[in-house]
C-alpha cells in the first residue's frame, strides 16, 4: 500500500520544486532591485554631503562605506544566485574596490600604482594627496571657460620620493612600484608632450612642499630648456628637501610643477582678502612690470560682483612711457580722456578679481593668486596659495546685529551647496543662453532643470522653487561650489527680479539687500571646504564608488572585469538580472510556474509581461487587459503609448537606400541566435518596470521605479538603432535627446545611442515623463526617414512638444 | 513680504561644544558665533569637564561616544554643576535606548548625526525660549572667554 502511495507522490513531485524555484528566482531579482536602490540612495547621500548640507563626522563616512559595501555585495550575491553562479568574477572586482576604499579610510594615499608624473588635464580633486592642493586648483580652473592656466604636469609625491632616493631603492620600488629610471622616463615623456624639444619653448619649474598650505621652499626656476627639465627637477627637489629638513620638517611631501612659461609683459597678485585687517570686505590687486618689480600699482575692490574699484594707487610714469597695451599715458582713449599711467584697465582689474574669487570658492579659503599677462593680452593664472592667518577668523561684532535687523525674503528648501553670495536677482528660463546671464547675479528658477547647468559658471548663486539636493543640477552646483538652495516654497513670488539679495545657502536664508558683514564673514567656517580633510576623504572615496562607466550593455567591456566602481557593479548586475529574467523560461526548461503573458491592449506594438509581484491583478487571465495592470510605471507608459495623437504619424515611405543602409546592423540582429533577440517584454512589479522594446529597427529600454519611496524613484531610458542613413539616424538621436532634456533627464549621446536618467523628482513629474516616453515610442516610428533636414527635426520636436511636453509659460524668465 | 527674522532679539548665550571630531566643533562653533553666541569648543571630555567647573554655560552640546568621560557623564556633571544648563546630546550611534537614557538623565534634546545645521539652531532657539520662560538670564556681554 505504501508503494502505491509512494508512486503517486513521485508523479506529483516534479511540479512543486519548479514553483518554489521560480519564486526563489523572483525573490533574488527583487532583492537585487532593493539593494540596488538602497546603494544608489546611499551614493547620492554621500555625494550630497559634499555640499555642506549636513554636519557629519568620520563615523558617517565609515558607516556609509560599510553599509554601501554590504548592499553591493548582496547585489552581486543575488545575481549569482539568480544565474547559477555565472558571474563569480564580480566578487573579485568587489573585493578589489573594497580594499581600495579601506586603504583610503586608513589614510594610505596610495590606492593605485601611483604615477610619477601627471598632466594637469588629468588631475582631479581625488588626486590631491599625490599632487597637492595648488595643482588641483590650477587643474580645475583650467577646465572652466574663460580661465587661462598654463599647461603643464606635476611630478607627484611618489615620483619625488623616488627621485630623492631617501630610501633604499628596493623599498621604494616595493612601495611605489617605481624605480628611478621609471620616473626619469615619465618626466621625459611628460616634458616632450608639453613642449617638444624642437619647439624651443622654455618651461618653468617650481617645487611645492605640501602641508596645511602649499609652500614654495625654493625660488621658481624660469626659462628652463626642455633638455634640462629632468636635471632641474632633481636639483630643486634636493634643495627643497634640505630647506624643509632645516625647518624641522623632514619627510614633508614634495611635488614639482612644470609648466609652459608665461612670458608675461605684466604680472601681479590678487589677495582675495585685504590682509591688513582693516577692510576684510575688500580684495587687493597688484600689477607690475616684470623688469620693474618695485614699481607696483595697487587696487582695492569690493568682493561682491561687479567688484567696484574703491581705491587705486597708480605709480606715476613718464607721459611717453610704453605701457603693455602699446599705448602711452598721454594717449587719448575712446572716451576722450587721457589713458593715464595705470598698467591695467578697470575691466582687466575686475576680471582678475572674478577669477581669484572663483579660486577662493574652489579652495574654500582666502587665497593669493599670482597672474601674468601675455603679449597677446591673455591673462594666465600662475600660482595659487592659501592665505595664512585667516582660518580662525572671528565674526565681526556687527555681524549678529546685521543678521538680526535684516529682512528675510524667504527661508527653507534644501541646501545643495553651502556658501554666501549677494547680487541682483535674475529669473531664468531653461532655454536661457548662458552668455546672456549677467555674471555674478543670483539666478532664480522655477525648477532645477539640468539645462541650467551651463549657467552656473556665471551665477553668484542659484535658487529654485522646485527641486531637491539630489539630481544633476545639484551635482553640478556642488562641483562648481556655487551656493545653491532648491525647493524653496513660494520663491518666485517672494524673490522678484532685480531685487538685491544676500543668500546664505548653508542656512537656507535669503536676505533682502547686500549684507556686507555677512559677505565679509563669508560662509564662515560652518561650511565644508575642499581644504577640510573630511571633504577630501569623501571625494577620494566617491571616486571608486560613484562614476558609472559601463553604460552600453552591448559593449565588449560590459563585464565584471570592466567594473571600476561600485556603481559599475550594481549597474552590471541590474542589467544582467533583467536579462536573466527575460530568458528565464528558455534557461530553465520545466519552469512551468513561469509564464509571460501577452497584454491585450489597443496599442501599435505587442508587449508581453512578466509579473514579478503586484504588477498584474491576481485574477487576471492569460491575456491581461489595461484594467488588470497594477504596475504604476507600466500603466503610465502604456497611457502614452496609446495616445491617439502619437498614433497619428504614419510610417514614412522608405527609400531603398535607407533599407540598404540599415542592413549591416539589422541583418546581424536578424541572423543572431534567438537569445539575442527579445520581443517586447515588460518585467513589472507594483512599483517597478523594466521594458525592453523592439519597434521596427529601434531598440529601447525603459527601467523605472515609481513607488512610495521618492528617494528611490527613477527612470532610466536607453535607445539605439534605426533603419536609415547615418545622417538621419543622428537626427533622430538628437530628437530623442531633445525630448529627454526637456523632460529634465540627464542625457548623454554617443552616435545613435542615447541614454537618459531622471531621478529624485516628484512622483507626478515621473509619471508625466513615463507617459511622454510612451508617446515618444509610438510617435517616432520610422521617423528617421522623415527627418531629412534639421528643420524637419525641429518641426517634429515642436509638434511633439506642443502635445506631450507641457511647458509652463510662467517658467519663462526675464532675460 | 518679509518674514520675521528669527535671529532678531537673540541673546548672547554661552555655549560649550564637545566632540572628538574637530570638524564638528569647527562647523558648529562658526554657525553659533555667526548669530552672536559665545562659544568654546573641546575635543576631549576631560578638559571640558574641567572647564565646566570654572564657568557656567547656558548650553552644552556634547557628543555621546568619546574617550574618557562619555556624553552621558558630561550631561550628568553639567546638570549637577548648573541645573539651568541645557544639554543637547549629539551622536552617530543613535538608538532608542541611548535616546531614552539621555532624556532620563536630563538632556534637553537628542540629535542623531549627520544633522543639518538648522536642526541644531532650531534646538538652540527653543532653549532660548525655555530659558526666557523660566527667567534664566544670559551672562553679561564680554564675559565669554
Amino acid at each position: 500500500m505504501w508503494q502505491r502511495f509512494s508512486r503517486s507522490s513521485q508523479r506529483s513531485a516534479p511540479a512543486a520544486p519548479a514553483v518554489w524555484r521560480i519564486q526563489s528566482l523572483f525573490n533574488n531579482f527583487r532583492r537585487i532591485l532593493d539593494h540596488n536602490n538602497a546603494a544608489l540612495e546611499l551614493m547620492a547621500a554621500m555625494e550630497r554631503a559634499l555640499g555642506g548640507e549636513y554636519i557629519f563626522d568620520r563615523t558617517f563616512i565609515e558607516d556609509s562605506v560599510r553599509i554601501l559595501s554590504s548592499c553591493v555585495h548582496h547585489v552581486a550575491y543575488n545575481l549569482n544566485a539568480l544565474t547559477g553562479n555565472t558571474h563569480v568574477a564580480l566578487y573579485d572586482r568587489f573585493q578589489e574596490i573594497r580594499a581600495k576604499l579601506d586603504q583610503i579610510l586608513a589614510g594610505d594615499p596610495i590606492t593605485d600604482p601611483a604615477p610619477a608624473a601627471v598632466r594637469l588635464a588629468d588631475i582631479g580633486w581625488e588626486m590631491e594627496p599625490l599632487v597637492g592642493l595648488q595643482a588641483v586648483c590650477l587643474a580645475e580652473l583650467r577646465r572652466r571657460p574663460g580661465a587661462s592656466v598654463a599647461d603643464g604636469f606635476v611630478v607627484t609625491t611618489t615620483g619625488s620620493r623616488v627621485l630623492l632616493g631617501s630610501m633604499p631603492a628596493e623599498d621604494v620600488a616595493l612601495q611605489t612600484g617605481l624605480r628611478q629610471t621609471d620616473v626619469h622616463e615619465a618626466i621625459r615623456k611628460a616634458t616632450n608632450a608639453l613642449a617638444p624639444a624642437d619647439a624651443g619653448q622654455p618651461l618653468t619649474v617650481a617645487v611645492l612642499a605640501l602641508g596645511e598650505t602649499d609652500e614654495v621652499p625654493v625660488p621658481e626656476q624660469e626659462g628652463v630648456p626642455t633638455r634640462e627639465v629632468l636635471q632641474t627637477v632633481s636639483r630643486v627637489l634636493a634643495e627643497a628637501a634640505v630647506q624643509v629638513a632645516g625647518r624641522g620638517l623632514p619627510g614633508t611631501p614634495l611635488v614639482v610643477l612644470v609648466q609652459e612659461a608665461v612670458a608675461a609683459v605684466l604680472d601681479g597678485t590678487v589677495h582675495t582678502r585685504e590682509v591688513t585687517g582693516q577692510r576684510p570686505d575688500l580684495l587687493r590687486v597688484t600689477a607690475r612690470l616684470p623688469q620693474m618689480p618695485e614699481s607696483e600699482d595697487l587696487y582695492l575692490l569690493r568682493r561682491a560682483h561687479p567688484f567696484d574699484i574703491l581705491t587705486s594707487q597708480v605709480v606715476a610714469r613718464p607721459f611717453d612711457f610704453q605701457l603693455p597695451d602699446g599705448k602711452q599715458p598721454h594717449h587719448v582713449v575712446s572716451n576722450g580722456l587721457l589713458r593715464g599711467s595705470a598698467l591695467l584697465t578697470p575691466a582687466a582689474v575686475q576680471m582678475l578679481a572674478e577669477m581669484a574669487l572663483t579660486l577662493e570658492r574652489m579652495l574654500g579659503a582666502p587665497c593669493v593668486m599670482h597672474w601674468g599677462l601675455r603679449p597677446d593680452g591673455t591673462c594666465m593664472v600662475r600660482r595659487v596659495l592659501t592665505l595664512n592667518g585667516l582660518a580662525g577668523e572671528e565674526p565681526a561684532p556687527d555681524l549678529a546685529e546685521a543678521l538680526q535687523q535684516a529682512a528675510v525674503r524667504c527661508r527653507g528648501g534644501q541646501t545643495v551647496q553651502s556658501g554666501v553670495a549677494a547680487g541682483r536677482v535674475v529669473h531664468v528660463a531653461e532655454d536661457l543662453s548662458p552668455e546672456k546671464f549677467p555674471a555674478g547675479a543670483i539666478a532664480v528658477a522655477r525648477t532645477a532643470s539640468p539645462r541650467l547647468g551651463p549657467l552656473l559658471l556665471r551665477a553668484g548663486a542659484i535658487l529654485t522653487q522646485i527641486g531637491t539636493a539630489a539630481g544633476h543640477l545639484a551635482t553640478v552646483a556642488r562641483e562648481l561650489r556655487v551656493p545653491a538652495v532648491f525647493g524653496i516654497p513660494d520663491l518666485i513670488r517672494r524673490v522678484p527680479p532685480d531685487m538685491n539679495v544676500t543668500v546664505d545657502a548653508g542656512e537656507t536664508v535669503v536676505y533682502e539687500g547686500i549684507l556686507a558683514p555677512l559677505l565679509r564673514y563669508g560662509a564662515a567656517r560652518a561650511d565644508l571646504y575642499p581644504t577640510d580633510p573630511e571633504y577630501r576623504l569623501l571625494r577620494r572615496l566617491l571616486r571608486f564608488i560613484q562614476p558609472l562607466r559601463l553604460v552600453d550593455p552591448e559593449a565588449s567591456d560590459f563585464s565584471p572585469h570592466g567594473c571600476r566602481t561600485y556603481h559599475d557593479i550594481i549597474h552590471f548586475c541590474h542589467e544582467r538580472a533583467v536579462n536573466e529574467l527575460a530568458h528565464l523560461h528558455r534557461r530553465h526548461p520545466g519552469s512551468s510556474g513561469l509564464h509571460t503573458r501577452r497584454l491585450r491592449i489597443d496599442a501599435p506594438i505587442q508587449i508581453s509581461v512578466l509579473d514579478i509581484g503586484g504588477g498584474i491583478a491576481a485574477d487576471a487571465g492569460a491575456a491581461p487587459g489595461m484594467s488588470d495592470i497594477r504596475s504604476e510605471p507600466l500603466v503610465a507608459f502604456l497611457e502614452g503609448l496609446r495616445r491617439p495623437e502619437a498614433l497619428g504619424n504614419a510610417p514614412a515611405a522608405l527609400r531603398l537606400r535607407d533599407i540598404l543602409s540599415g542592413m549591416p546592423r539589422t541583418l546581424a540582429v536578424l541572423n543572431a541566435p534567438p537569445d539575442a533577440m527579445r520581443g517586447n517584454l515588460a518585467i513589472a512589479g507594483r512599483d517597478y518596470l523594466n521594458l525592453s522594446l523592439r519597434l521596427g529597427y529601434h531598440f529601447s529600454v525603459v527601467d523605472a521605479y515609481l513607488g512610495p519611496d521618492p528617494p528611490r524613484s527613477h527612470i532610466y531610458f536607453r535607445f539605439v538603432g534605426g533603419l536609415a542613413e547615418a545622417e538621419l539616424r543622428a537626427r533622430r538621436a538628437h530628437f530623442i535627446r531633445d525630448v529627454l532634456a526637456s523632460l529634465d533627464f540627464n542625457v548623454s549621446q554617443k552616435g545613435d545611442l542615447v541614454v537618459g536618467r531622471l531621478k529624485l523628482v516628484a512622483p507626478e513629474s515621473l509619471r508625466s515623463a513615463l507617459i511622454a516616453l510612451g508617446a515618444l515610442t509610438t510617435f517616432t516610428r520610422q521617423l528617421d526617414t522623415a527627418m531629412r533636414t534639421d528643420s524637419h527635426q525641429r518641426e517634429l520636436f515642436r509638434v511633439f512638444a506642443e502635445v506631450f511636453l507641457r511647458v509652463d509659460p510662467s517658467n519663462q524668465g526675464d532675460v | 513680504m518679509a518674514e520675521q527674522n528669527p535671529a532678531a532679539g537673540r541673546t548672547r548665550l554661552r555655549t560649550m561644544i564637545i566632540d572628538d571630531e574637530p570638524i564638528v566643533c569647527k562647523r558648529l562653533k562658526s554657525a553659533l558665533q555667526k548669530v552672536g553666541y559665545a562659544v568654546e569648543t573641546f575635543t576631549d571630555s576631560t578638559s571640558a569637564l574641567g572647564r565646566l567647573k570654572e564657568a557656567t554655560f547656558d548650553i552644552v552640546i556634547t557628543d555621546l561616544k568619546m574617550e574618557g568621560a562619555d556624553g552621558l557623564q558630561v550631561l550628568m556633571r553639567a546638570k549637577e554643576l548648573s541645573p539651568r544648563t541645557r544639554v543637547i546630546v549629539i551622536t552617530g550611534f543613535a538608538t532608542m535606548e541611548t535616546a531614552r537614557e539621555s532624556f532620563h538623565k536630563g538632556a534637553f534634546d537628542f540629535v542623531a548625526k549627520p544633522f543639518k545645521l538648522g536642526d541644531i539652531l532650531e534646538c538652540v532657539r527653543r532653549i532660548e525660549e525655555d530659558l526666557r520662560r523660566v527667567g534664566g538670564s544670559p551672562p553679561p556681554q564680554g564675559s565669554a572667554v
